[in-house]
């Protein structure tokens, strides 16, 4: 199998987040914050240990402001609904996931915030800010940003857009889904308020795990979801401190133990990975770019490991298919992200997302067999 | 020996304070807080030596982390 679709999860993971995992459910098996008998208290130890990797990950100093959640499509509801107040207005970009859009679009539709959509230019960060400063308002609560594009790979400015939002008292949200464990992230160094990202991505971990990272000065959402905790059990109010008032419910033990892992991982591995994927990245780009049956999208755009593409005499559906047959994964369609779609001029296209695994073999074959006409 | 209970807002500050603390040279666990010290079952205690409480909590209080309470058996 040649498996490009990284994006979407990666795979495969490192032998020592398989191992983690398997020593979390084979030789833990407890439940935080429900009882002190030695498992639980080990099971205790090793997810604050994985919350304080996160946190030195992302530059904030309060590992009890990383929010395990099971996903970031998760992390960012309880962000965006639980930070946003009636009469609210939002700004977001035109390269958003569907885990942004439709939550804002709900709260608009029950006239709760309003939401404006800020143009990215994928040439000029200047531009891009400056497209976010118009669409600022009185009201103007929150920036919410991916960092890179999940459709082209793009990487935004969310350093500028930081000290923009810093300057003028509004909270920065960034949707770091395509970059943590990828591109260097420091909450505190660049003025981001709320970081919300998958754990099963660029982070290396397993599905079912995603953070909301809170910016150590930064106040919390109000919670989503009300219940066990595992403290101040007599009382039927929710706990108002971190993490617990955003963690009711029985945690992903073994899924933020193994996570743990994959931060590990990436931390000593990070400006490694990054070159050798911008190199393939090139490398595919290049070969592509020969044929004149391809069309790329922002291949030359300051970009992350992706790869968007059609080819102009076949339905992009079929050509995944036809990848697929000969075991080669990658991902065709909206990719969840129908504004980011509109903005680069496609009804679709085909995405290559690579991974810290991935090999020249296995870009040179997927580039062969995607201009085979056979 | 004495031992020292102190009472945490959660589990995850019991394990912040007493690694916390363990890495300050001071010995801790976290245990369930005893029926018999303090009124609530539910809750997460870290427990040191008598004799190592007010280093203890000198050491929780520089890393912000609240005690609700503590009581020595």
């Amino acid at each position: 199998m040649i498996y490009l679709d990284n994006a979407a999860t990666s795979y495969p993971k490192p032998r020592a987040v398989l191992d983690k995992m398997y020593y979390a459910m084979s030789q833990i098996g407890a439940s935080v914050g429900r009882s002190a008998y030695k498992s639980a208290v080990v099971a205790a130890n090793e997810v604050y240990d994985t919350r304080e990797r996160a946190a030195s990950l992302f530059g904030i100093s309060k590992a009890e402001n990383i929010i395990f959640t099971q996903n970031a499509t998760c992390a960012l509801n309880i962000l965006i609904k639980g930070a946003c107040s009636f009469g609210d207005h939002v700004v977001c970009s035109d390269r958003e996931h569907n885990s942004v859009l439709r939550p804002l679009q709900a709260l608009s539709d029950g006239s709760v915030i309003s939401y404006s959509i800020a143009a990215v230019d994928p040439y000029n960060d200047e531009k891009t800010v400056a497209s976010f400063l118009s669409a600022l308002r009185k009201n103007t609560r929150m920036v919410i940003c991916t960092h890179v594009s999940n459709v082209t790979g793009l990487i935004l400015p969310i350093k500028k857009l930081g000290l923009m939002c810093r300057e003028r008292g509004i909270a920065f949200a960034v949707d770091a889904s395509q970059s943590a464990g990828l591109l260097d992230i420091n909450m505190t160094r660049d003025n981001i308020d709320y970081l919300c990202c998958p754990g099963h991505k660029g982070l290396y971990g397993p599905q079912g795990t995603g953070i909301l990272a809170i910016g150590d000065d930064a106040p919390a959402p109000k919670p989503l979801t009300f219940g066990g905790t595992g403290t101040n059990s007599s009382q039927l109010i929710q706990p108002d401190f971190l993490p617990e008032a955003l963690e009711s419910g029985t945690l992903n033990v073994s899924g933020i133990i193994a996570l743990g892992a994959g931060i590990d991982f990436v931390q000593k591995n990070m400006a490694k990975n990054r070159e050798k994927e911008k190199i393939l990245r090139k490398r595919i780009i290049r070969a592509l770019a020969e044929s004149e049956r391809v069309k790329l999208f922002e291949s030359d755009a300051n970009a992350a490991s992706i790869v968007a593409f059609t080819l102009k005499d076949e339905d992009i559906g079929v050509t995944a298919s036809r990848l697929a047959e000969r075991d080669i994964c990658i991902r065709s369609g909206l990719h969840c992200a129908p504004l980011a779609h509109k903005a680069i001029g496609s009804d679709g296209c085909n995405r290559i997302s690579l991974g810290a695994f991935n090999t020249r073999g296995q870009v040179d074959a997927a580039v062969k067999a995607i201009l085979d006409r056979r | 020996m004495k031992k020292c209970y102190i009472l945490c807002r959660s589990v995850t500050h019991a394990s912040k304070g007493a690694k916390a603390l363990r890495k300050s040279g001071i010995n801790a666990a976290v245990e369930r807080p005893p029926k018999m010290l303090f009124a609530q079952p539910c809750g997460y205690c870290i427990v040191v030596r008598g004799d190592d409480k007010d280093d203890a909590l000198t050491v929780l209080t520089q890393l912000g982390i609240t005690v609700k309470e503590t009581a020595e058996q």
